[in-house]
């Protein structure tokens, strides 16, 4: 698959998943406290990390 | 000794990996800062979970405190990137240029006058690399090469860093060391004098090698010593927080001058310059056709700017404002290591009245009013410029973010703590020439002067007292090494970057800027180390 034609709307797209990401992983780890859900938004934030090294 | 992971060499190692990574990758394999900061948090997260200890939760805080903290730089990056652009596009920029170009006709003059005086001016009253979104691209409006004018003013204001900002990494250093003004300010102030004038020559040196520093070699030493001499009088004088925009001051006025009285040795024949490297600075810069702006009207959103900024200092303005401020409280907590992360209230709170974004957004409201009122506005400026700084701040946006995260993963994780403890026990009777070294590793990872102070203040004066070195030349050195290892640090660097038109290609500043940094950091320490010996009693 050429991913040189989708890097550029991916870099919108990490932007607004890291944007997205302080909140989650906010609401998660310090206002719910809940194990499961911070899990799942570090797995977000991972996720926003690999797509970001893969479209710039 | 704070508890956290073992000191091995393994353990070392793993510890230095991300920042290894990120250097390596930004600086050899010329990744964008996005890719190497996201790659990066990726490594430093993996260690952390699986290595040394932390939790998903103690991850999951360490990051978004690093969003935050990345939030409150973002925000003076984005702010200062609209600022210059709606400055340029009503015609601001070209006016300030013209007349730089005529306060200085010579292009390393004008180097000196906005990298090394203006800049250091700058970070005096504001910092948070206001500087370096302000100076860079005012140089290469003069014909600079982008990557060099970003070089150029990152190491000529980084001796400004710690009595910069009205002192606030100065005031972190005495609070977490416990060492009173009247002791550390002036003994402080003194080991800078060498980077001080040493940053002018650097600056000098960038722009044309070592003949360029040969011929500023009688406008840099005095200015310099001049500089220096009122650092000390500042901080002697109990004023630390104009100890860094006075000499600022004192290089606007004596560089120019000493330009025009011929303390800059005149320029070799021009068949002697390298052809790729030699700078089109215009001495004439060409008029616009039509109606002229005055230096004054274009240079009115950063007066309002430094206006706003002293005003915000003064003590019942911050009381007023206290409340007016939003930051994040985070818990505290305790890694399987036994390092243990306190608590933060208000963490990188965004204060209205004392963080350079709301002062730049009121700055250039005001100062668009006034154009309007002036027949400067041009219809669409605004959301052009909007449209423009969301473009140029892309690809800054998600390193910072990426980077940060990172660099306060390492911290919570103890990571960075190990690596000085490491370098620390390693260096022995080296100790005070490493120290600044260490001290520019907490500002390179934090981008903060103050960070690093607030990591590495006690650690340092700690290793002092078990080594029998003297803890007020220590502890100085530490904040020393930290203000002019902050320009080096990847958020500075990035906002340059967007600043000059180079987001994406930051390997280039970084480059550049780099070895002249640890050339100043060797400086500090190698003063420190001469001063322990040569001198011990003075050195307490």
């Amino acid at each position: 698959m050429n991913l040189a034609r989708f890097r550029k709307p991916l870099r919108h797209v990490v932007l607004a998943a890291l944007v997205l990401s302080l909140p989650l992983l906010y609401a998660a780890a310090v206002t719910l406290d809940h194990a499961g859900l911070t899990v799942g938004a570090v797995a977000f934030t991972a996720a926003a990390c690999a797509v970001a090294a893969a479209a710039y | 000794m704070m508890a956290g992971p073992d000191l091995t060499l393994l353990n070392w190692f793993l510890a230095a990996a991300p920042i290894v990574l990120l250097v390596l990758a930004i600086m050899r394999l010329r990744w964008s800062a996005p890719r190497a900061g996201g790659l990066s948090w990726l490594a430093a997260a993996a260690l952390a979970l699986w290595v040394f200890g932390n939790s998903y939760h103690g991850v999951a805080v360490a990051s978004a405190k690093g969003l935050s903290l990345a939030l409150f730089v973002l925000t003076i990056l984005w702010a200062s990137v609209y600022m210059y652009n709606l400055v340029e596009r009503t015609g601001g920029i070209d006016a300030i240029g013209r007349a730089m170009a005529r306060a200085a006709s010579d292009p390393l003059t004008q180097a000196l006058l906005i990298a090394w005086g203006f800049a250091s001016f700058i970070q005096g009253i504001t910092g948070f690399g206001v500087p370096v979104a302000v100076a860079a691209p005012l140089l290469m409006m003069l014909g600079f090469p982008p990557a060099r004018a970003a070089a150029m003013v990152l190491v000529g204001h980084g001796w400004a860093v710690t009595f910069g900002s009205m002192g606030s990494s100065y005031y972190t250093i005495q609070l977490v060391t416990g060492i009173p003004g009247e002791v550390i300010g002036p003994h402080m102030a003194l080991l800078f004098a060498p980077v001080t004038i040493a940053s002018g020559m650097l600056v000098a040196h960038i722009h044309g090698g070592l003949r360029a520093v040969w011929r500023s070699l009688p406008l840099v030493a005095p200015v310099g010593a001049a500089m220096a001499a009122a650092t000390w009088l500042m901080a002697d004088l109990g004023a630390p927080q104009i100890a860094s925009s006075v000499p600022g001051l004192i290089a606007l006025a004596a560089i120019p001058l000493g330009g025009r009285i011929g303390l800059v040795r005149p320029e070799p024949a021009p068949t002697a310059a390298p052809a790729s490297d030699a700078q089109p600075a215009q001495a004439d810069v060409p008029a616009p056709e039509g109606h002229r702006m005055s230096f004054h009207l274009g240079f009115m959103p950063y007066y309002l700017l430094i206006g706003l900024s002293v005003l915000s200092q003064l003590t019942p303005v911050r009381d007023a404002a206290l409340n007016l401020s939003w930051g994040l409280d985070y818990p505290g907590f305790l890694t399987d290591t036994g390092y243990a992360v306190a608590p933060a209230a208000g963490y990188a709170a965004i204060r209205l009245l004392n963080h350079p974004a709301p002062l730049i957004i009121i700055s250039v409201a005001a100062s668009m009013a006034a154009l309007a009122l002036a027949g400067y506005w041009k219809r669409g400026a605004g959301w052009e410029a909007v449209r423009l700084t969301y473009s140029q701040s892309l690809s800054t946006t998600v390193g910072v973010g990426t980077m940060v995260m990172m660099a306060v993963v390492m911290a919570d994780t103890g990571l960075t703590a190990l690596l000085a403890q490491g370098i620390a026990k390693a260096s022995g009777p080296l100790f005070p020439f490493v120290s600044p070294f260490i001290g520019a590793l907490g500002s390179f990872m934090t981008g903060s002067n103050t960070n690093s102070n607030v990591l590495f203040g006690v650690l340092q004066t700690e290793t002092a007292r078990s080594l029998g070195v003297g803890q007020v030349t220590i502890a100085s050195i530490q904040s020393v090494g930290a203000s002019v290892g902050s320009s080096m640090a990847p958020a500075k660097v990035l906002v340059g970057a967007a600043l000059v038109g180079l987001a994406g290609r930051e390997h280039l500043i970084m480059r550049l800027t780099v070895p002249y940094v640890l050339a100043l950091v060797a400086i500090a320490g190698l003063t420190a180390i001469v001063l322990v010996e040569l001198i011990p009693e003075w050195t307490r």
